[in-house]
């Protein structure tokens, strides 16, 4: 019996070791393919990977209502070139989201992949596409996509650092004369992020910061951190949440031990999007929050956008619609212009180069790490006259860099945002 | 047909699946080699799981723990700068670390307490990966975890993996039949009864766990070669779930259960989510189903209607394609009728 | 750590408690019971959420949404038992993996219905809500009324198990089923029963926890997760034991996030941990 297996074993080894000395033809495997010759209705094929399911579900949905509605808007051919789109749901989940990576580039052949947006799924998809030569726009906010771990061909055309907006809430804090502030985060990368973001612009203007509390990100209960808070004594909260129910569960927590009346709160882009809103109703009026988006902008192109899309879906587009369209826009730019089919390097040369003024971000540019260098609003919870919440804006701050004020090399020569660095 | 020939014939079935599976590169485009890779690994996370199931009759909800510390053993080493041996030498350690720490814990529970304390772990191996960020990365994980030069090709990998699955597969078809084996299924089908006549269950639980322990720690490492990256996801209670229901579904026991189960899933997974998104749904009912109707799983299913059929056209039941054991016994009650 | 600060903080534990009792005693009585794990629990509080969230929305009363969701939940453990689990009856692990199974599809089903979007029953529609006040001290009044809700279910519960008819007959059902059934019981129906009971109060848990706890398709396993955490240190079928078991965890929960914030998120294992290495049967648990 072990004679016969060993015998088996040792025939399947030797096969596979002289198999192994044999490398597959790439035939039927392959990369995007650059052609030379410019063609009329040449086709443009782009990727999307979205989470369609699971935990981060909706946002996928936000995204492919996006993305459909630009290509209603702008058509499905510009320049040269058709445009076609191949859309695959990364489950909430970085294997998945790399599977399907792999997918796109080898089995339909894109020349461009947008997404994905999770910071887990955005780091191992950029570094898979920055191998396999393909330009990857971004949508996620972890920091070092464009900072430590920055690539030629990853450009975050579809959001802004989780610290860049958060840096305008410290400052804007600072300014309305708030001298002691606590923080209460998520305990992971975009919270340590976006709490370092108020940290280091709060101080920097002059503020101080006396308590920093982190919660689990699958926390049910946000009682003990809410009570803590109360028994602090400072000016002023910041809040940095991913949205989804630790947001909801915030607000409600500190609405009901009376910390929502007691103490200023100021919070990061997502704690106050529309989902948060619609959850828990008027006790969010009058909360402040910083992002690169506000459907309740009265700037007329993006109005005209927020318009279009409730009165195509039915509810108010979010963030990650906006980014998506934005993104397309980017895209489109680039394509209009191109004799030839930008690939490659080229494609995120070109992309690099759009004027984001031209988008409904509404100015800017990209930096040469590949990051938006554009508008942040300060944001407040307002009712509109039909009775729905909306952030509007109070406050802009023009040409944000994800560095601040602060010098790039220094910057990026200390570690990570984390639990124990928390100030530049 | 003599027993000697239809051991001859099972050989030379098992050799042609083996050589088939050789060519596949040959034949199919990159993306689907790397599923099948990702299939095979799959495989050897759930054979890991089949161990302590098919043998001891112990179901783990929190076996993907083990693999990700093992993972992130590599994976960090790597970071150190360490060399493969090094590198290899962490994810052993912590390989060891975790399946010493499952079996203590475990050994003296079985059935629901050792499900519950199994996925407990998993879940504390799940936090220790999201908390512990300076080393682990946090959620954002740690990509940029390369591979060794010799398996960087997708193609070499795959080689690889299939190599190992074929190997820890006959492997633990070894241990099955050896007398240790003998014993867990003894244990299986009476713990008391072991008890009393004196074996010490605990100890060959824990025994168990280790070899369960150490091919999931197998698993981890090649898990993270393929992808390149890791992060708490593997430890999840999410991937240890869908682990088991690859192994329930393939047939617990069985020794192609597990690769039938991952092929399966991984389908589901990966091929079919692409075209309808309700695949999570569809799985489950599958499952469920099988669960009442085969409760042997698929191979289990299939071997049982080649018998049947056979026993209806009159030959006497043989030994088929796949070696099986029994994990519950069939309808003791019910008496054979032998058509002579 | 003031006194104000200390009261909240035990509160705080003992609501959370409260809600881990309800979620934990629908699993424990049916495990004591009926010996059946019912891993599907998770699902039950999904529906149970998820029914009262609608049933709010359309008709502005927390009292009928908690009424729809037990009752959903209860039909929904009526057609699981007699439909699915009566087929794999007494072999533990494919009861086990069907009940698994079940989860995984309820989960997926309520995220295509509702999405991925937190939902909650907001405060007010005739639930307590808004905060009590004396003096320096407030509190939210919906976590004392999850405290009362629980002292009154649990009393019921403890005291129909071990003082009723109906719990004597199925103490008798699962101590020897035969002899039950010779005497004229109808032990399947009976049996039916307690698995009806145990889902709508998986039910009303979840019913009861999305007005304190945003609600999303993943809660179903986070609260299996916590459900089973309290029956390991309680014991599992000690009604008891479970009431024990959510009390200290949710003390330890709260505490904890207090003293050692760094361990947040161990809390929920360390009482498990220390359970398993020297009692391995829980607080109330029978030896095995």
């Amino acid at each position: 019996m072990i004679r016969k297996i060993s015998a088996a074993a040792g025939v399947t080894f030797a096969a596979a070791l002289a198999l192994t000395a044999c490398a597959p033809s790439s035939g039927l495997s392959g990369g995007p393919a650059a052609t030379d010759a410019p063609a009329s209705g040449e086709t443009f094929r782009v990727g999307v990977l979205a989470p369609m399911t699971s935990w981060a579900g909706a946002i996928g949905v936000d995204m492919q209502q996006g993305w459909e509605m630009f290509l209603a808007d702008q058509g499905l051919e510009i320049g040269n070139f058709k445009i076609e789109t191949v859309w695959e749901d990364t489950a909430s989940d970085p294997d998945t989201a790399l599977t399907k990576a792999r997918k796109l580039v080898e089995e339909n052949n894109v020349d461009v992949v947008i997404g994905p947006v999770l910071a887990s799924e955005g780091l191992v998809v950029g570094d898979y596409l920055t191998q396999a030569g393909v330009v990857n726009l971004a949508m996620t906010a972890a920091d070092d996509l464009t900072q430590r771990l920055a690539s030629p061909l990853v450009i975050r055309t579809g959001s802004f650092t989780a610290s860049q907006m958060s840096f305008p809430v410290g400052d804007w804090a600072a300014e309305q004369g708030y001298q002691t502030a606590a923080t209460i985060c998520v305990d992971y990368a975009f919270g340590w992020e976006s709490c370092g973001g108020f940290v280091s612009a709060f101080t920097a203007a002059g503020g101080t910061v006396t308590d920093q509390l982190w919660y689990p990100g699958d926390a049910s209960d946000l009682s003990s951190y809410v009570s803590q808070l109360g028994s602090l004594g400072v000016d002023v909260i910041f809040v940095g949440s991913a949205g989804g129910t630790d947001s909801s569960n915030f607000f409600r927590t500190a609405n009901d031990f009376g910390l929502l009346a007691k103490t200023p709160i100021v919070s990061n882009c997502c704690t106050t999007d529309q989902a948060i809103l619609e959850d828990v109703g008027d006790i969010a009026l009058g909360q402040i929050s910083g992002s690169f988006y506000a459907e309740g902008n009265d700037d007329p192109v993006v109005a005209g956008f927020v318009e279009q899309y409730e009165a195509e879906y039915g509810i108010l587009p979010s963030l990650y619609s906006f980014a998506v369209y934005s993104t397309g826009q980017m895209l489109y730019d680039v394509l209009a212009n191109a004799t030839s089919k930008p690939t490659g390097e080229t494609l995120a040369n070109d992309i690099r180069g759009v004027d984001l003024g031209s988008t409904i971000i509404g100015s800017g540019s990209l930096d040469e790490l590949g990051n938006p260098v554009g508008p942040v609003f300060i944001r407040e919870v307002v009712k509109r006259a039909d009775g729905k919440l909306v952030n509007a804006v109070i406050e802009t701050y023009d040409n944000v860099s994800q560095f601040w004020t602060f010098d790039k090399a220094a910057y990026l020569a200390n570690p990570p945002f984390s639990q124990e660095f928390q100030k530049q | 047909m003599s027993a000697r020939t239809r051991s001859t014939v099972k050989w030379i079935v098992i050799g042609a699946l083996v050589a088939i599976s050789c060519v596949f590169p040959y034949i199919l485009g990159s993306y689907y080699v790397s599923l099948l890779s990702i299939a095979l690994v799959a495989a050897i996370l759930a054979s890991s799981i089949n161990v302590l199931a098919g043998n001891v009759g112990l179901v783990s909800l929190g076996h993907a723990g083990i693999a990700a510390a093992s993972g992130y053993g590599l994976a960090w080493a790597y970071r150190q700068g360490w060399d493969l041996w090094g590198q290899l030498g962490m994810a052993l350690l912590m390989t060891a670390l975790a399946s010493i720490i499952y079996g203590l814990i475990s050994m003296r529970t079985r059935g629901i307490s050792f499900l519950m304390v199994t996925l407990a772990a998993g879940m504390i191996v799940y936090g220790m990966a999201y908390r512990w960020s300076s080393v682990t990365g946090g959620t954002n994980g740690l990509p940029g975890i390369r591979r060794p030069p010799g398996i960087s090709q997708y193609w070499e990998f795959y080689f690889l993996v299939l190599f190992a699955f074929l190997a820890i597969t006959v492997a633990l078809v070894i241990v099955g039949r050896s007398s240790f084996g003998l014993t867990l299924k003894g244990i299986r089908d009476s713990e008391t009864r072991m008890v009393s006549l004196g074996y010490n269950v605990p100890m060959y639980k824990f025994g168990a766990m280790l070899i369960s322990g150490a091919v999931a720690g197998i698993a981890g490492v090649l898990a993270v070669w393929d992808s390149e990256f890791i992060s708490p996801v593997s430890a999840g209670f999410q991937e240890s779930a869908m682990s088991m229901i690859m192994v329930a579904l393939g047939g617990i026991g069985t020794v192609l259960g597990p690769l039938v189960g991952a092929v399966l899933v991984v389908f589901f997974q990966h091929v079919l989510s692409s075209v309808f998104e309700r695949w999570q749904t569809l799985l489950g009912i599958l499952f469920i189903l099988s669960v009442i109707f085969a409760p042997q799983g698929i191979v289990g299913g299939v071997s049982d209607l080649v018998r049947r059929i056979r026993r209806r056209i009159g030959k006497p039941a043989p030994d088929v394609l796949v070696v099986d054991f029994h994990p519950t016994p069939k309808h003791p009650s019910k008496i054979r009728k032998d058509k002579r | 750590m003031n006194g104000v600060f200390f009261v909240q903080q035990l509160l705080n534990g003992l609501s959370f408690g409260a809600l881990l009792f309800l979620i934990a005693s629908g699993f424990t009585l049916i495990f004591g019971l009926m010996r059946i794990s019912n891993l599907a629990h998770g699902a039950f509080y999904l529906v149970g959420a998820y029914t009262a969230v609608v049933t709010v929305g359309v008709t502005h009363n927390f009292w009928l949404g908690l009424g729809a969701g037990a009752l959903v939940a209860a039909v929904m453990g009526f057609g699981l038992e007699r439909g699915l689990l009566r087929r794999v009856r007494g072999r533990e692990m494919p009861e086990v993996l069907l009940t698994v199974g079940v989860l995984f599809v309820v989960a997926d089903v309520v995220l295509w219905i509702f999405g991925g979007d937190p939902k909650s029953v907001n405060s007010g529609n005739g639930a307590p809500s808004g905060a009590l006040v004396i003096g320096d001290f407030t509190y939210p009044q919906y976590r004392l009324f999850i405290i009362g809700v629980t002292l009154v279910i649990g009393t019921a519960l403890f005291l129909a198990q071990r003082y009723s008819k109906f719990g004597a007959i199925v103490r008798a059902g699962v101590d020897n089923r035969e002899a039950a059934s010779a005497l004229g019981i109808n032990i399947d129906r009976v049996f039916t029963w307690v698995f009806v009971v145990g889902a709508a109060l998986a039910g009303i848990a979840g019913a009861i926890g999305s007005g304190l706890l945003s609600l999303s398709p993943t809660s179903g396993t986070e609260m299996l997760l916590y459900a089973m955490v309290v029956v390991i240190v309680g014991g599992l079928g000690s009604i008891t034991g479970a009431a024990v078991g959510a009390v200290l965890i949710g003390l330890i929960d709260a505490f904890t996030k207090v003293l050692f914030p760094e361990f947040a998120y161990f809390t929920i294992f360390a009482p498990m941990g220390l359970i398993l290495v020297f009692r391995p049967q829980g607080l109330f648990g029978r030896a095995a």
